[in-house]
């Protein structure tokens, strides 16, 4: 089983936007709407502009996945990528508005949910997804984690690696910064919307609850009508 | 006879139950998320070992819950004035006193039973019923609620995606059509063990096929609509002649395997079995009716 992460050194980056427009083209996404980012900041260890590209973060815990009605969305098992059955989406936005990162968004010609599932056209002809290809500056690298090959297992357990996570839900995101990035406090608590966190806390138990109450009560009153008809020797029911 | 159902009444129940079928198995197929799944993901995992991927499935539900909703809304609109307004009238119209003792001593007699009643000095009489009992009323009231709620919000989650801008409204629309299914099928088993397999509801049961019932069976279940008919809602009710009595019973036969080797002078289900026979057999006395046939294929040392 692969398990594809990406790793960025965003020191690197120059706000070119290549990897946008790359992404856009590739995977077809209406103009003024992008599946990736890039943001600005500054901190302590980068006191100047700093830039800090990103994507769908491909958590191992997707809450967004959890946050599906319809299962539309899901971790695949093959490669580790958070994909979307477009054909299952309702476009709820139930995951765009569960997801930490802001990584989803609802695609505005086909009404469903839209995010970056690593090109899976180029990863298909054995090819780095767009974004990566086209770094002048190669920030992203992108590979599987389980192929010693790709030389990003070693990176990663080295331990000179972030990843950003909100304050309160740690979503195990598989996306590295090599060193260091900012800005870092921007991913929000991973939270499905009320609706749906209703209906998983309230209704599901409620229904699992009256169903059963419902068949035991007709059960008992079945078993009782029984007994008072041998009771009686066949008398007559309400 | 006295006529309780027409035929497009008829027709529209067994639409009703033939799409509500069709519409709660897809539609728990269509939860692929363990959180939100009631009955357990082996209900989604079945409907894709039948072939139906997720696909499949919203294309089936969506197409059955709009001709459901369409062939529903010509129905009511059509005949508004001859079965619509007095089916509302008499369902939403609640008598406190009448219907909510029928309610509470109907589900106390049901639970506890006569005895429990009496032993306590609970009065065990229910108060005079009209068309509907205050338990069909209840449900009806229920099923309109529920069923006006899954049109409205089925449709929403059907446009959502053509709906920009609107998704807050789409997720409650999916939790309340969630919760209008769960209101309605959990009064399902009740409505169809009071109904139909309750012990002397047959004539009910009979009635949702030929639109009749006995004039008895109404004049013990709902002798204020007895009294009033026709009701003050002017609706006519045509009659046909009662069966002349007394009515011979009629054997019914079995169905299945043993329907096709009948056992001349054996009476089945509504007449006592000839003792004659039962004691040619063997079988000792004491035993049901059913125990007894069964009895008759087995040699008579195996009784014992």
């Amino acid at each position: 089983m692969a398990k594809y992460v990406m790793v960025i050194d965003a020191a690197k980056c120059t706000n070119c936007k290549a990897c946008l427009m790359a992404c856009q083209q590739e995977n077809r996404v209406p103009y003024h709407s992008f599946r990736n980012w890039i943001k600005e900041g500054a901190d302590d260890v980068f006191p100047g502009r700093h830039f800090q590209p990103g994507n769908c973060m491909q958590c191992d815990t997707p809450v967004c996945v959890e946050a599906c009605p319809t299962g539309a969305t899901g971790k695949s098992p093959k490669d580790g990528v958070v994909y979307v059955n477009t054909g299952l989406c309702i476009g709820c936005g139930a995951c765009v508005a569960a997801c930490p990162y802001g990584a989803r968004f609802r695609n505005p010609v086909l009404g469903v949910a839209e995010k970056c599932d690593y090109c899976p056209r180029l990863r298909s002809q054995g090819l780095a997804p767009a974004c990566v290809s086209v770094c002048p500056t190669r920030t992203r690298r992108f590979g599987d984690l389980e192929d010693p090959a790709s030389g990003l297992k070693a990176l990663v357990d080295g331990g000179n690696v972030i990843r950003l996570r909100a304050p309160a839900t740690d979503t195990s995101p598989s996306v590295y910064y090599l060193g260091h990035t900012a800005p870092l406090n921007w991913p929000r608590d991973a939270r499905a919307p009320l609706p749906i966190g209703l209906w998983k806390v309230c209704l599901t138990p409620l229904a699992r609850i009256a169903g059963v109450l419902a068949l035991l009560g007709v059960a008992w009153a079945s078993a009782r009508q029984a007994a008072a008809r041998g009771a009686d020797g066949g008398g007559q029911g309400g | 006879m006295i006529r309780r159902h027409s035929p497009a009444g008829i027709f529209m129940h067994w639409f009703n139950a033939a799409c509500w079928l069709i519409l709660s198995a897809t539609g728990l197929g269509l939860i692929d998320n363990p959180a939100l799944q009631p009955l357990g993901m082996w209900w989604v995992e079945l409907w894709r070992a039948l072939g139906f991927d997720g696909k499949a499935l919203l294309a089936v539900h969506a197409a059955t819950g709009l001709v459901w909703a369409a062939v529903w809304a010509v129905f009511c609109l059509t005949r508004w004035r001859r079965e619509t307004g007095p089916f509302l009238g008499r369902t939403f119209r609640f008598s406190p006193l009448g219907d909510a003792v029928w309610l509470r001593r109907k589900v106390l007699l049901l639970a506890a039973g006569e005895k429990f009643m009496r032993a306590r000095g609970l009065d065990t009489s229910l108060p005079e019923q009209g068309f509907y009992n205050a338990g069909q009323k209840a449900f009806a009231v229920l099923v309109v609620c529920c069923g006006l709620g899954l049109a409205v919000t089925g449709a929403a989650a059907l446009v959502s995606r053509l709906w920009a801008g609107g998704q807050a409204a789409v997720q409650w629309s999916l939790a309340v059509h969630f919760l209008c299914a769960v209101l309605t099928a959990v009064g399902l088993p009740v409505h169809v063990y009071m109904a139909a397999l309750a012990p002397g509801e047959g004539p009910a049961l009979r009635s949702m096929f030929t639109g009749f019932v006995p004039r008895e069976y109404v004049r013990h279940h709902n002798p204020l609509w007895f009294r009033q008919r026709p009701d003050s809602s002017g609706v006519r009710f045509r009659t046909r002649p009662e069966p002349a009595r007394p009515r011979r019973v009629r054997p019914v036969r079995p169905r299945g395997r043993g329907a096709r080797r009948p056992f001349p002078g054996l009476a089945f289900h509504n007449a006592p079995t000839p003792r004659s026979c039962i004691l040619q057999s063997g079988a000792p006395d004491g035993f049901s009716n059913t125990v007894k046939i069964l009895l008759i294929f087995f040699p008579a040392r195996w009784h014992a």
